[in-house]
């Protein structure tokens, strides 16, 4: 059975060791450079996942345009732009429009930067 | 202007989605101290075994990302498989070794600044003991948390550490440790 004294003389010996901070030392780098590529990160289950799940969106895309052709979509398209068009110079909002405008390069060139420094580790 | 940076289960999520390295080097820079402290502690102060084991630490989470879920945090998940990377090279070490004798983990080269004297209480122990006593000493984790991180119910927590503490407090009196204040 310990005593408080016996806990008090154990909490001051692991003191020390309780605040000792380890440097990096290039540690972590070594630990980066010896990641597997992230293909080889999915075991064969989630790789089943993601085949199911693509074949999903390809379905999705091809019923989408079977319904598209079948309720004659394009005349609707075709009337909703010639309506858009005879009708927007009196009621788009001009700077929202150029600041979506300006916005989609930016958000396109963030993504290109963030791919980019991920394939830096590869 | 002051950023916060993202929090573990942040980092975590993006690696386990994006395979996003970036975000994983974060949080190695962020927890390998305690781990590799964790584990210079399990081996009496062997760096070089130490560092291997660590590295093997971060490996493994990273493949296996998808499966943290945020459950507990992001440290008790990683100090888990620390445990369970240590047991794996405890085991492997015990089947190569003749006659099922348990090779010592002392450095090869001890290091100046590594705190001999600790590492000698430590060796003492046993390795149960020695792990409960370093989450609970040292990383400050309480017993549901050891209990959680070793996969040891509460109960043998608790014996693991009684007879590691009588242990200890044994070697600290009779090395003069209770006279001198340190």
């Amino acid at each position: 059975m310990t005593t408080p004294q016996d806990e008090q003389l154990l909490n001051s010996f692991f003191q020390a060791a309780r605040q000792q901070e380890i440097a990096d030392d290039g540690f972590s780098d070594r630990v980066m450079q010896r990641l597997p590529a992230t293909q080889q990160l999915h075991p064969v289950n989630s790789r089943r996942a993601l085949r199911l799940s693509r074949i999903w969106t390809c379905g999705c895309w091809l019923l989408a345009l079977g319904l598209f052709f079948a309720f004659n979509g394009w005349s609707s398209l075709v009337a909703a732009l010639k309506l858009f068009v005879q009708t927007a110079p009196s009621q788009i909002n001009f700077t929202a429009l150029l600041t979506c405008m300006a916005l989609v390069p930016v958000l396109l060139i963030g993504e290109v930067l963030r791919h980019e420094r991920n394939m830096h580790w590869h | 202007m002051h950023t916060s940076s993202p929090s573990d289960h942040t980092l975590a999520s993006l690696v386990a989605t994006h395979g996003d390295k970036q975000a994983f080097s974060q949080l190695v820079r962020r927890h390998q101290s305690a781990i590799r402290r964790f584990f210079l502690n399990l081996t009496a102060g062997n760096e070089a075994l130490s560092d291997d084991l660590a590295q093997d630490t971060f490996l493994r989470a990273y493949t296996h990302m998808a499966q943290y879920r945020g459950a507990a945090s992001f440290q008790t998940w990683l100090m888990r498989i620390a445990y369970n990377i240590f047991y794996d090279h405890k085991r492997k070490t015990l089947r190569s070794a003749p006659d099922g004798q348990q090779p010592p983990d002392k450095a090869e080269t001890p290091q100046p600044h590594l705190r001999m004297d600790l590492y000698q209480a430590l060796s003492l122990l046993r390795d149960e003991e020695r792990t409960c006593i370093t989450l609970q000493y040292i990383d400050g984790q309480p017993i549901e948390q050891i209990s959680l991180i070793t996969g040891i119910p509460v109960n043998t927590v608790k014996s693991h550490l009684k007879r590691g503490k009588e242990k200890l407090t044994t070697y600290l009196k009779q090395n003069g440790y209770d006279h001198t204040p340190r």
